[in-house]
């Protein structure tokens, strides 16, 4: 990426990180504000960037996880994202659309390292608030982080991306270590996911993350009930499992497209709003809005009958009942992949 | 100093800057000052040729009304002195009156422009006296003056709520008087109800891309009015937002019908079709109506015949 502006945390300027990440931009203005507080808001600050002091805690608790009573987190590091994906819930948590990275990763690393020794057996997702991937040039998260579940066996690191590069993951990673791709079919990429990279880019980007050695996990998620969406999902099953190796998928995630009630607003304002929303939403009992769940199950199973025979899936935030109608009963453990 | 009431100006834009409200003074105001005349002297300041009138709006306007030559009237000279006496008269109504939400409206808006409070100020130092009680709520009332004439009208006359003015600016300012006529005035709605239609009428919209404002107009130009209207309207606005969700509950009621229950047996799916919980519930008034109901919900029929309810909570319609 390149900003056409950046914006620094004056705290931030202490860090030898800042200079280096203000050295890889030359002759792009730079304003220093006292917080990201100050950053101006607005759709167009995505093709800004800010640097700022990471404060507080980096590792929370995933409400929204898959797998059963395995302890789930993410990591709130990066902020922000130079894509924009009209169904992206950041819209909702984020006043500024400004990218933020931190001159201090080593304590959101810190925070990683705290958490695992808590928590042997955590999944910590990286890539929740930002791409795990497309900003880690100058974040300098995932790479590290890499390193520090080599010594944790229990537990598993995700980097999950829809980026087209792995260039910054480091080779041979340990087996816990996943590179995770958010797959869409190339329509649903057009229309949702604008500055993405195309279906067959991030196959390729995962094929270079086997290569590397990395074990790669399928996110399917979320899936979007626009106009002719089965005939598009079942193709992007197809190539997936023709294009992949499959041994090296760990698993698959498969999600219906939700969102919270406030960002509702937010999503009507959007271009994309009559196709992402034009269909049966209920607000279910999670407080989130969601499809019809006759719906979310012919939308699951059209994915799940053809990708369920060739890896273990997994269903991200369904209840018990919805993971019976689509998985179906003896096949759903809880805590353990079907 | 006293001075006939029709020499001061309560009328002009000048005098605008310090009025927030046009409601009709109290019975009790207006027979003391039938009775002794204004009291208390009005407040007004000099402004070239001019007497502005800062606070006593209502006191001016009976005594106008009322004929009387002459009121008492504290003269001030300097804007400084105004805003300061503009202040004070505020705080002292604040002190002894209740505001509808039209008059806090003007009054945020006075407190902008013409105190030149700041919005953290308005925040700290009036959300609270003016009961307001939340900075969400205050965000509210200072966009009231956005919404015309009828409705800030229904708003002064406490005949809709301010929640229903929030409703109304949510939606695009060209709809706002069609939904209040139809919606909120013709079919009596309450707060729940109109954002309930305000939001089915969105879903519509995108859902069959089309205007809000053209049914709006298709509920203007029905029949009827009142509770049993608009709920005729919401319930087809349901069928229309959610086609899947209408016919889906609809297949489940013929089925439950199909049933042959009794009639104290109530069967109700889980709220939106979220889980596997059918609610079977019945009331029975003596020991034969029980044993009906029992040996309605035990026959072999009734068990073979609800398992196509759960089909219809995985599948739908």
């Amino acid at each position: 990426m390149k900003p056409r502006r950046i914006w620094v945390e004056r705290s931030a300027r202490a860090f030898g990180r800042c200079d280096e990440i203000l050295a890889r931009f030359p002759g792009i203005p730079v304003t220093e504000i006292e917080s990201i507080r100050e950053l101006p808001r607005g759709s167009e600050g995505r093709f800004g960037l800010a640097i700022a002091v990471k404060r507080g805690e980096s590792v929370k608790p995933f409400a929204g996880g898959c797998y059963g009573d395995v302890p789930e987190f993410f990591v709130a590091g990066a902020l922000g994202c130079p894509c924009d994906c009209a169904y992206c819930y950041v819209q909702g948590y984020l006043e500024s659309r400004i990218p933020v990275v931190h001159a201090n990763p080593e304590s959101i690393l810190d925070d990683i390292a705290g958490t695992i020794a808590r928590e042997p057996r955590a999944h910590i997702h990286l890539g929740h608030l930002a791409d795990g991937l497309l900003l880690e040039p100058l974040a300098g998260i995932a790479g590290p982080a890499v390193g520090l579940v080599r010594g944790a066996p229990e537990a598993t690191l995700e980097i999950r991306t829809k980026g087209p590069c792995v260039d910054v993951l480091p080779p041979d990673p340990p087996p816990n270590a996943i590179a995770s791709w958010t797959f869409s079919p190339p329509a649903a990429i057009a229309r949702f996911e604008s500055g993405t990279a195309s279906l067959a880019a991030r196959i390729a980007a995962a094929r270079d993350a086997v290569q590397r050695g990395y074990r790669i996990g399928i996110r399917i998620d979320p899936i979007i009930r626009f106009p002719g969406w089965r005939a598009a999902y079942r193709d992007l099953a197809s190539a997936l499992l023709r294009d992949l190796p499959r041994k090296a998928v760990r698993d698959c995630v498969l999600g219906t497209f939700r969102f919270p009630a406030d960002l509702e607003p937010i999503l009507r304002a959007r271009p994309e709003a009559a196709d992402l929303l034009g269909e049966d939403l209920v607000e279910a009992p999670d407080g989130k809005r969601r499809y019809f769940r006759p719906l979310r199950i012919e939308m699951l199973r059209v994915l799940a009958s053809r990708l369920g025979g060739h890896f273990r899936i997994w269903l991200a935030m369904e209840d018990d009942a919805v993971r019976d109608d689509v998985l179906g009963a003896p096949r759903r453990q809880k805590g353990n992949p079907c | 100093m006293t001075r006939s009431p029709l020499a001061i100006d309560a009328d002009s834009p000048a005098a605008e800057r310090f009025r927030y409200t046009r409601t009709p003074a109290p019975e009790g105001l207006r027979a003391s000052i039938a009775a002794a005349g204004v009291i208390s002297p009005v407040v007004a300041v000099r402004e070239g040729d001019s007497v502005v009138l800062v606070t006593g709006f209502r006191r001016v306007l009976l005594a106008r009304e009322l004929g009387l030559p002459e009121i008492p009237v504290r003269i001030l000279d300097s804007p400084a002195e105004a805003r300061e006496a503009f202040r004070l008269g505020l705080w002292e109504n604040i002190g002894h009156r209740r505001f509808h939400p039209v008059e806090i409206a003007a009054i945020l808006a006075r407190l902008e422009s013409t105190l030149g409070a700041c919005e953290a100020a308005i925040e700290s130092e009036w959300m609270r006296p003016l009961g307001i009680p939340t900075p969400g709520m205050l965000r509210l009332y200072r966009r009231i003056e956005e919404l015309d004439a009828g409705v800030r009208e229904a708003l002064a006359s406490e005949a809709i709520d301010v929640r229903h003015a929030e409703v109304l600016l949510e939606m695009a300012p060209e709809n706002r008087r069609d939904f209040f006529d139809a919606v909120i005035r013709r079919g009596r709605s309450t707060v729940s109800d109109a954002r309930k239609a305000l939001r089915l009428l969105r879903d519509i919209a995108l859902r069959e891309r089309c205007d809000v404002g053209a049914m709006l107009a298709a509920m203007r130009d029905s029949e009827g009015e009142g509770r049993p209207w608009l709920d005729a309207w919401i319930s087809l606005l349901r069928i229309r937002a959610a086609p899947a969700v209408a016919a889906a509950e609809a297949r489940f009621l013929a089925e439950v019908r199909r049933l042959g229950l009794p009639g104290g047996v109530r069967v109700d799916p889980p709220p939106t079709f979220e889980g596997d919980e059918i609610r079977f519930g019945f009331v029975a008034r003596d020991a034969g109506g029980y044993a009906r109901i029992a040996r309605a919900l035990a026959a072999a029929e009734t068990i073979e015949g609800a398992s196509a309810l759960w089909r219809i909570l995985r599948e739908g319609a």
